[in-house]
């Protein structure tokens, strides 16, 4: 009876190791796969190259350069306020996108214009410019 | 002399927030907070619901909440053993939350003038799904504070009967309130956030489902509390759930997350807020371990209703690491780093939804256990026989989600009969809240698998009068109109789609709000059980073409009904526990 116990345990042991070591090789690969980069502008610019695979450019969309362009595709440009970096994106735009306000956009560097397959606008906190009327 | 003090607190506390509440609907813009959440302009549920648009008021909100579950446990439960310690401990948690507010969080402090108007209200926020879910989800916070008070008494009184009872009692009550607020969440964000989704592993999102995965595990570990093992689980899982839900909060408010949505950044509430979780951490934790000694444990029974509930809550634990590293491996690296990342949905769906499978097979051993217990060799063939056709089929080029979708379809159909096959035999169902649980949950999954496979998005540009087929169905743009309301203007498009003769409505808006000039976008929706049409203006272009984006998503309305099948399945089990 003891030996058959023992015996149970060492499978149980056994089988737990081999299932952590399965999801241990399952996470790190999907990790692997779905990590992308979050640059800004600046951060591009320090690469010094024209192209650059998926990643996540970041910043706020510079003033009065948002273009409709043919088709569904739109143009506009995104700034860290030291370096900015165009973009291309066809799509409709997310109800957030404006100018002045932030932006994320997914996709990929190519001969130093950005294409986005994907646009996510961010929500600022302090979105809104800050009337103040004093009443006397 | 304690109930009283309870009492007191509340009503306090009670008078402090029906205080804010009235500066709102005074319109008294001198208080810094009233000012940046609301306006004159404001309808008056938003004026009232803008009390918990943001930070200071809704962590008063949650005050409120545990002052008033603090009281009615005095009020229900003041004869029990195990009241002095869970006071003790809301006590304790109450005073630190109230030093935070009080000191980084003070929604009381005032201009020395009067502005003539606020700033008000976020549009994202003037909507009633939205408007409710903050305080549905706080209250699951407070009731899984409560729940933890009553696990720490039991540390320290022993786990009697009496005390099991409520704990299930008040253990049922959170795990509805928390779900009931990931729902909401969810079905404003399919409706109102206009990408047609309803989940996307943003960070926020998946704060909340780190307590939601141990309060589940904790739920099913009440159920063999005898047994010493899961004893432990249970109460170890009681005192994760609660901490969970404080790391939740300090990373929202903390402004550490770069999400969506998340609250203002401001580095001395982080920080308290991290100081609070790391003393609750270590106190009841160093409890947890300390009294541990006195669990001796032996593994459960193989094949039994406790062993398969050890393995559920395991994968369970699984789950939730995976989801805690994607959501806190990004802001660490940040943090010590400085090297930002962002990981992507598919790093939680593609880990995670083989999990659920295993879970799945669990629920469906569950079922037939006795047959598995007395023909254990023959179940062992066939489960290897079962995993490596699955295996195989997996390896090959056939889809994985369409796999996904068989086994699901055929776990549902099994659970199904089963059921059926006990009712029409003993005229009951026995465990009813189990197996409906169980069901919907099961449900649920099929339903998501088949919104990720089947649904379609495109985008297009559009005149009035324009038409197109996509999918079987023609999308025509029929008018566009302005109108004016109380704060906002908007454009408004309506379309009409056409399916074999069968002609539905959609209408969306784009809303510029008077105040602040933002810009909302309304969707238009048209739902059936199996599909739904959904349509989300975009921009206006110079020959006066509108861009429009057009999905037909599958499931949805599957979704809302097994997730409420599911939140229906929690309160009756809580409720017949109890015999009330």
């Amino acid at each position: 009876m003891i030996r058959k116990n023992r015996l149970n345990r060492i499978y149980l042991i056994a089988f737990f190791l081999l299932s952590l070591g399965a999801i241990t090789f399952f996470v790190l690969r999907a990790l692997e796969n779905n990590i992308d980069l979050y640059l800004t502008p600046t951060e591009v610019k320090a690469q010094q190259i024209q192209e650059l695979e998926d990643f996540k450019l970041g910043g706020m969309v510079k003033e009065n350069s948002v273009e409709m362009l043919e088709e569904l595709n739109v143009s506009f440009v995104v700034t860290d306020f030291e370096n900015e970096i165009s973009v291309i994106y066809k799509g409709v735009l997310p109800n957030l996108f404006k100018e002045n306000s932030g932006v994320v956009a997914s996709g990929f560097l190519e001969e130093n214009k950005f294409i986005a397959y994907e646009i996510l606008a961010k929500h600022d906190e302090n979105y809104m410019p800050v009337k103040l009327e004093v009443s006397d | 002399m304690g109930s009283k003090l309870s009492y007191a607190n509340f009503s306090v506390l009670l008078i402090a927030c029906a205080y804010l509440a009235y500066q709102f609907l005074q319109d008294n813009f001198s208080f810094i907070y009233v000012f940046e959440n609301s306006s004159n302009l404001l309808p008056v549920f938003y004026k009232f619901s803008a009390f918990w648009s943001a930070h200071e008021g809704s962590f008063l909100l949650m005050i409120l909440f545990l002052s008033g579950s603090l009281a009615v446990n005095n009020l229900l439960f003041w004869e029990e053993k195990w009241i002095p310690i869970s006071n003790a401990t809301i006590a304790f948690i109450l005073f630190f939350y109230l030093l935070f507010q009080i000191f980084t969080s003070n929604p009381f402090l005032t201009f020395d003038i009067l502005p003539k108007n606020g700033t008000d209200l976020n549009p994202l926020l003037q909507d009633p799904l939205l408007a409710i879910h903050p305080p549905v989800l706080f209250a699951g916070y407070v009731f899984y504070a409560v729940t933890f008070s009553l696990v720490i008494a039991g540390l320290f009184r022993g786990f009697d009967k009496e005390l099991f009872k409520n704990l299930k009692l008040w253990a049922g009550i959170s795990w509805f309130t928390l779900t009931l607020a990931i729902l909401l969440g969810s079905i404003w964000a399919y409706y109102e956030l206009g990408w047609g989704g309803y989940w996307f592993w943003d960070p926020v999102e998946n704060i909340v489902l780190l307590p939601w995965l141990a309060g589940t595990a904790f739920t099913h570990s009440l159920i063999y509390s005898r047994n010493k093992i899961l004893l432990s689980w249970m109460v170890f899982l009681g005192i994760s759930t609660f901490l969970l839900s404080i790391l939740g909060s300090f990373i929202v408010r903390s402004g550490i997350l770069n999400s969506v949505h998340s609250f203002a950044s401001d580095p001395s509430r982080g920080i308290f807020l991290l100081s609070l979780f790391a003393l609750f951490a270590f106190a009841s934790l160093g409890l947890f371990f300390s009294k541990s000694v006195l669990l001796k444990s032996n593994w459960p029974e193989l094949i039994s209703k406790q062993y398969l509930l050890v393995l559920n809550n395991i994968v369970l634990v699984v789950i939730l690491l995976i989801v805690f590293l994607g959501t806190l491996y990004p802001i660490v690296t940040e943090v010590f780093y400085n090297q930002k990342l962002s990981i992507g949905p598919d790093y939680f769906s593609s880990l995670i939804t083989p999990l659920v499978f295993v879970l799945i097979a669990l629920f469906l051993a569950e079922q037939f256990l006795g047959y598995l217990k007395s023909n254990q060799r023959n179940t062992l063939i066939i489960s290897i026989i079962i995993a490596s056709v699955f295996l195989f089929l997996f390896i090959s080029e056939l889809n994985p989600v369409t796999l996904g979708l068989i086994f699901v379809a055929l776990a549902l159909i099994i659970l199904l009969l089963r059921a059926l096959v006990e009712f029409f035999s003993t005229k009951d169902i026995k465990v009813m809240h189990k197996i409906l649980g169980h069901f919907s949950v099961v449900l649920l999954t099929f339903s998501v698998l088949l919104n990720h496979e089947f649904s379609e998005t495109i985008d297009v540009k559009l005149k009035p009068g324009d038409e197109i087929e996509f999918s079987g169905a023609t999308l025509k743009l029929e008018s566009i109109n302005v109108e004016g309301q109380a704060n906002f203007d908007s454009v408004v498009a309506s379309f009409s789609v056409l399916e074999s003769n069968l002609k539905k409505t959609l209408v969306s808006e784009k809303r510029v709000y008077k105040i602040g000039g933002v810009i909302t976008a309304e969707t238009g929706i048209s739902s059936s059980l199996i599909k739904d049409y959904h349509v989300v203006l975009g921009d206006r272009y110079q020959d006066g073409s509108w861009s429009i984006r057009y999905s037909i998503n599958y499931g949805i309305m599957m979704i809302w009904i097994s997730s409420i099948l599911l939140l229906f399945a929690m309160l009756y089990g809580t409720i017949r526990r109890h015999g009330y």
